[in-house]
């Protein structure tokens, strides 16, 4: 935000010099950004750009007169207004374009892989699954990251956490809004059933320093409004297999995303009955 | 080289990359040792241990991998050797344990730096079943995690079943 400031100083006394003064073009602007994570959910980022080419104008010598003084005034406080506007707008996030919504896939399509499911229901699941997952990560909940998320996901997440960790740092979210949310593909394969979902979501989203509170990354007031791709996936309700045996000893497998086998402790990768996250991609 | 699947591999790389850098911040790198050689091993260790006693480390925060492209398979002896670039995104800095400070480095872009690395491979390099076991009491490894046995703190022998990193060499860096 202090680097925002600075640059509306800058631009202003800019803005200034340029209509005030001789003939010339120019183009100005800034943008600044950060962006945290690779694949981890503490993904934010808070860009605000903008861009303003001057106006220019026949500049005579001698007595210029009230007329083009008042002229000068104005084109400066326009301006300025234009910038006070772009920067509420952006820090409310209403400036930030909106990621076109993909398509959505029909009822049927649906119930061919998932029967008793509906599309309502799956956006349901989704985006509860994914503020669950969301308040996990701020929670450092690891438990409940290896229960919402897959193995590799969650096993990439607790790393990120161990990092942050080490920073003393917390990401911290809240006032999730769902803004738009679609399902965008289904399939199966091998027994294992996936739901793509495209969800639009806004959102607080900042790191503090855990020791002190401070916010070290990111803003209080900013609005985060990202667009996601995820990837559920769960056990096949249409395809009927033998119950699941574990490949070491030939024991039942327990449900779960991992299981291990209770005889011989094998570690087993197996297909959850319910939802679990697999992936999830920042498209915005 | 039979059966060899380049997008598996590649995976298998990346994988190997992150896994790595990420047992440096979180001074793990005995769940990475079986990723290595020992060659490779110790000068990871050596960098980490020199640090630990200023109470130091060195951070490659936000990492990922931004491409990762085999520049060729050749056959060296008894084993294959994969050559393969790799270019690396992440926060380059390091972190006083103490303070939680930057102590050099930054933190508001990223470096993206170019590697050259070699995998090797024996040529009689043992078939894997689907669940990978502890040499010494047998229980079950996620090797794509850990090398590391939970039970038995044994570590578990990759160059027998599949490809390790032999070099290690940075060879550009830029930022963001």
């Amino acid at each position: 935000m202090k680097k925002l400031y600075y640059s509306l100083i800058a631009l202003f006394v800019l803005a200034c010099a340029v209509i005030a003064g001789p003939r010339v073009g120019a183009d100005s602007g800034w943008s600044s950004s950060y962006s945290s994570g690779g694949s981890s959910s503490h993904s934010s980022s808070s860009s605000s750009s903008w861009s303003s080419s001057s106006s220019s104008h026949s500049h005579s010598s001698g007595s210029g007169g009230s007329s083009e003084d008042a002229g000068v005034i104005a084109g400066v406080v326009i301006i300025f207004v234009i910038v006070i506007i772009v920067i509420v707008l952006s820090s409310k996030g209403s400036i930030t374009s909106k990621p076109a919504s993909p398509n959505e896939i029909s009822e049927e399509e649906l119930k061919k892989i998932f029967p008793d499911e509906t599309l309502e229901s799956v956006r349901e699941m989704a985006y509860t699954k994914f503020v669950d997952v969301q308040n996990a990560w701020m929670e450092f909940d690891y438990d409940a990251l290896k229960k919402l998320c897959s193995n590799e996901l969650a096993n990439s997440y607790i790393a990120d956490l161990d990092v942050l960790k080490l920073k003393n740092g917390k990401n911290v979210m809240h006032d999730f809004t769902k803004l738009d949310c679609k399902v965008t593909g289904v399939r199966e394969i091998d027994g294992v059933a996936t739901v793509d979902v495209f969800l639009y979501v806004k959102f607080k989203d900042y790191v503090i320093d855990a020791g002190t509170n401070k916010v070290i990354r990111g803003n209080k007031s900013t609005w985060m409004m990202n667009a996601y791709t995820l990837k559920f996936t769960c056990e096949s309700k249409t395809t009927k297999k033998a119950p699941k045996t574990c490949p070491n000893c030939g024991a039942k497998v327990k449900d779960s995303a991992t299981s291990t086998c209770e005889f011989c402790r094998a570690t087993i990768v197996k297909t959850s009955k319910e939802f679990v996250l697999t992936e999830k991609t920042k498209t915005n | 080289m039979e059966n060899f699947d380049e997008t598996a591999f590649i995976a298998n790389i990346s994988n190997i990359f992150v896994k790595t850098y990420t047992a440096v911040m979180l001074d793990k790198m005995s769940e990475v040792e079986h990723f290595m050689s020992d060659e490779v091993y110790s000068k990871f260790v050596n960098n980490v241990e020199d640090l630990k006693q200023k109470n130091q480390r060195q951070m490659y925060d936000e990492l990922n991998v931004k491409s990762c492209h085999l520049d060729g398979i050749d056959e060296v002896g008894e084993n294959y050797v994969a050559k393969v670039t790799l270019v690396a995104r992440y926060l380059d800095y390091i972190l006083d344990l103490n303070e939680h400070k930057i102590i050099s480095g930054q933190d508001n872009y990223r470096a993206v730096d170019t590697y050259s690395l070699e995998f090797t491979k024996s040529k009689d390099a043992k078939k894997r079943g689907i669940i990978t076991k502890c040499p010494t009491c047998g229980q079950s490894l996620e090797t794509n995690n850990s090398g590391l046995c939970k039970f038995c703190r044994t570590t578990f022998k990759q160059e027998d079943y599949d490809w390790v990193m032999t070099k290690i060499e940075k060879v550009n860096h830029d930022f963001e």
